[in-house]
């Protein structure tokens, strides 16, 4: 049934995204990280000036001044880089306990292990602050048994790992049977199956492609 | 600045360090707290600190260039104030004093005889618990998640690549998703999680193939300082224990005063691939995570989990981990995945295996540099599940392991230039091999703000070998940030018997990443690599709406 109708429901998906994206209003910086009522008090005031009009205007708390602006780093001493810059405050300031605690942490602090727990937990060498893609995982593979040279270096990642899509990058066999037994048993010209060729490919072929191939 | 306007300026300021110097006057010391526009400014002085319209105050900026300027407006606790120089640079926090003549007197003290007026006592606040280094002022009663007003977080996301290759679209895919979290709908203090997304992938001989994926949709309530008691149900990543994997089930744990926290887990086992089929794999886990204090610098966890494949006795898993996180030290942690096999698991003799371990340690130095090391050990788990979709060969499955250790040292120095090294040695059940990458990143060297590096890389593969470079250029542009790579590799196939083993690969990337504000970011990339008269090529594309 989704193979069927995959191009509607993609088009269909595509579309209420794009509407659902572009309908949803983002509050402007401000709002972003404003004092607001309903949160209740998020960061600690203590050392700020005496005078809440420097920051608060009219009968509410939610209501800044024009101009306001929260410098992080210089209030906290800690930046807010990439993403985090247009984060609410809420995201980390919250109920889940004292902030501090979370921070020294580092990324596993606030971010779930979606590799759960597999890949370690150094996440810098991989992400950054700015998105969770990794623009660049192919210079990284050069550090693994199975360096990407050929073909292989635009393959898609779920291609050889099969749970890529889900950040399960769990071991894959580096025979070339693992990935390309299907290759094997469609090709007809000659008939792999037939000849019984269904692993050992390295004696005909290069691992930069099937072509050209050397029939021993 | 103007000539005139400078003479005027300075004959300011020698007169109020004249009138400084006057014995008549005191100097009231005060900091800018906010900027207005017009080269006004807002001090921390006011009417409680005897300020009156009219009052000279000298500023004191950075650059030693004193400013003049008269008090125009007066408040309780602060006081407009108009410099003469508005085109004077005067950050927040810019220290200076205030003229106030001596003779000036607050008003007199209420008359013992006139009666006070009694005040009401003072409120008794509510002692909360987590006191100690808590987010929330103390001395208020914070607002409970169920009495905060809905909210609601996510992104919306397409990413896709084109990619050709030996006269191929077969690796070209399309993904579209959003992910989205609701915090208190319905006003019960929970949240609301939702992860989905849409795949269209190119697949062999020319098939596509489609898949919807549900990667989250679970309801979670708990798990604050004012309900230590947390669940979640539906299908979500185990919250305490991410080792076990994504769960079509429910998750309950407990977290005490201590940080200590138990919990258990019940449902199926979504397989983690790309059809995420489930209820074949039925599970229940426990778990105890042990913490040394609040700050959770030193923890242990403790987690069994017990499967069965369609009602069929499967996996005994034992997962233990470990996390020392001093204030200043060595960042050390570790995992280990333990399989106990019985006589049903013909191909593990063992009557128990370590499935995969990991360790990591890693000691940074404030702006000087860092260094991590990295162990990993993988073998593959004897399971009824279909875990791993791809052909594993029995005698496969029975020996295959890797051991990895890796080191990871960069130096930074002072103009900012880094230099780093990766060194990875591993063993398998064949060969052993590594790599050795080493480079340097040099600020500043085709512009401001850019970034330029040097890579020299060799590797020894499982069957083949590369010895290379690379040149990385990274900045910010007007479109965004910009990344360009090229890369040269010499390669050696090991074991291929015909004069096509070596070869020349060139490797051309370019990456552009953008910031449209409004919640819009995207990334834009090409891809090129060139190898033997072979051309492989790619273009990405990454859109993304957060809110």
């Amino acid at each position: 049934m989704i193979k069927r109708y995959r191009f509607q429901i993609l088009a269909a998906l595509c579309m209420a995204s794009a509407i659902a994206a572009c309908s949803v209003v983002v509050p402007r910086q401000g709002e972003m990280h404003r004092w607001w009522a309903g949160f209740g008090l998020v960061v600690s005031h203590e050392k700020f000036p005496a005078d809440c009009k420097l920051c608060h205007v009219g009968a509410s708390w939610n209501e800044l001044v024009d101009d306001f602006v929260f410098d992080h780093a210089v209030r906290t001493g800690v930046p807010l880089l990439g993403a985090h810059a247009t984060a609410a405050c809420l995201r980390c300031h919250n109920d889940r306990g004292p902030v501090a605690t979370f921070h020294a942490q580092g990324c596993a602090g606030c971010h779930p292990d979606v590799h759960y727990g597999t890949l370690g937990r150094s996440c810098s060498n991989c992400h950054d602050e700015t998105s969770w893609r990794v623009p660049n995982a192919r210079v990284a593979h050069l550090h693994t048994r199975f360096a990407l040279t050929g073909s292989h270096m635009m393959v898609a990642c779920h291609r050889c790992h099969a749970g890529a899509d889900l950040a399960n990058f769990r071991p894959t066999d580096p025979d070339c049977v693992s990935c390309h037994q299907d290759d094997a048993v469609a090709t007809t010209n000659p008939p792999h199956l037939g000849l019984g060729w269904t692993d050992n490919c390295d004696r005909c072929h290069m691992p930069t492609g099937w072509r050209p191939a050397t029939v021993r | 600045m103007p000539y005139g306007l400078r003479l005027l300026a300075a004959s300011c300021l020698w007169a109020a360090v004249a009138v400084a110097q006057n014995p008549d006057f005191e100097q009231l010391p005060l900091r800018i707290s906010s900027l207005r526009p017009n080269g006004a400014c807002v001090v921390d002085r006011g009417r409680r600190d005897l300020v009156q319209i009219g009052d000279r105050v000298v500023l004191e900026p950075r650059n030693g260039q004193a400013v003049q300027g008269s008090v125009v407006e007066v408040e309780e606790r602060q006081s407009r104030v108009e410099v003469v120089d508005r085109a004077a640079v005067l950050p927040i926090g810019t220290k200076g004093y205030l003229l106030r003549p001596k003779g000036r007197r607050a008003p007199p003290a209420r008359s013992p005889a006139e009666p006070r007026a009694k005040l009401p006592p003072a409120p008794v606040q509510k002692q909360e618990e987590w006191q100690s280094g808590m987010p929330l002022l103390g001395t208020t009663r914070p607002v409970r998640p169920d009495e905060r007003p809905v909210l609601t977080y996510g992104r919306f996301y397409t990413g896709g690549n084109l990619v050709r290759t030996l006269d191929s679209w077969s690796h070209s895919f399309l993904r579209t998703g959003a992910e989205v979290e609701v915090d208190n709908p319905g006003g019960h203090g929970g949240t609301l999680q939702f992860h989905g997304e849409f795949d269209w992938n190119t697949e062999f001989s020319g098939q596509t193939g489609t898949d919807l994926r549900l990667l989250d949709f679970s309801y979670a309530k708990g798990g604050t300082r004012f309900q230590p008691v947390r669940w979640q149900v539906g299908r979500f990543l185990q919250h305490d224990m991410p080792e076990f994997g994504l769960l079509d089930g429910v998750e309950v744990g407990f977290r005490g005063e201590n940080g200590h926290r138990v919990g258990a887990s019940l449902g199926y086992l979504p397989l983690l691939d790309e059809d995420m089929e489930s209820f074949a794999d039925l599970q229940v886990a426990a778990w105890y995570l042990w913490n040394g204090d609040i700050a959770e610098r030193v923890s242990f966890g403790l987690g069994y989990q017990k499967t069965w494949h369609r009602l069929e006795v499967d996996r005994d898993l034992v997962v233990a981990k470990a996390r020392y996180l001093p204030l200043e030290g060595w960042d050390l942690s570790a995992a280990i995945w333990v399989d106990f096999y019985s006589g049903r698991d013909g191909l593990k003799d063992d009557s128990y295996g370590i499935t995969r371990a990991n360790v990591f340690a890693a000691r940074r130095w404030q702006g000087q540099g860092g260094i991590e090391l990295a162990y990993d050990h993988e073998e593959y788990p004897e399971l009824l599940r279909n875990e791993l979709a791809q052909t594993i060969l029995p005698l496969t499955l029975a020996d295959a392991h890797q051991d990895r250790v890796s080191l990871h040292a960069f130096s930074l120095q002072d103009e900012g230039t880094r230099w780093f090294l990766r060194l990875t040695g591993w063993v398998d059940e064949e060969r052993e091999g590594g790599a050795a990458e080493f480079g340097v990143e040099v600020p500043g060297l085709l512009h401001e703000g850019g970034r330029t590096g040097f890579v020299l890389f060799d590797m020894q593969g499982l069957t083949n070998s590369v010895i290379g470079g690379r040149i990385e250029h990274g900045g910010t542009f007007g479109v965004g940030r910009i990344d360009a790579l090229y890369e040269i590799g010499f390669v050696h196939h090991e074991g291929f018997p015909n004069d096509r083993d070596d070869l020349l690969q060139h490797r051309l990337g370019f990456v552009v990443t953008s910031d449209f504000g409004g919640g819009w970011d995207a990334m834009f990339s090409l891809d090129g690599t060139l190898w033997d008269k072979e051309l492989s090529y790619g273009v990405g594309i990454y859109l993304q709406k957060h809110f």
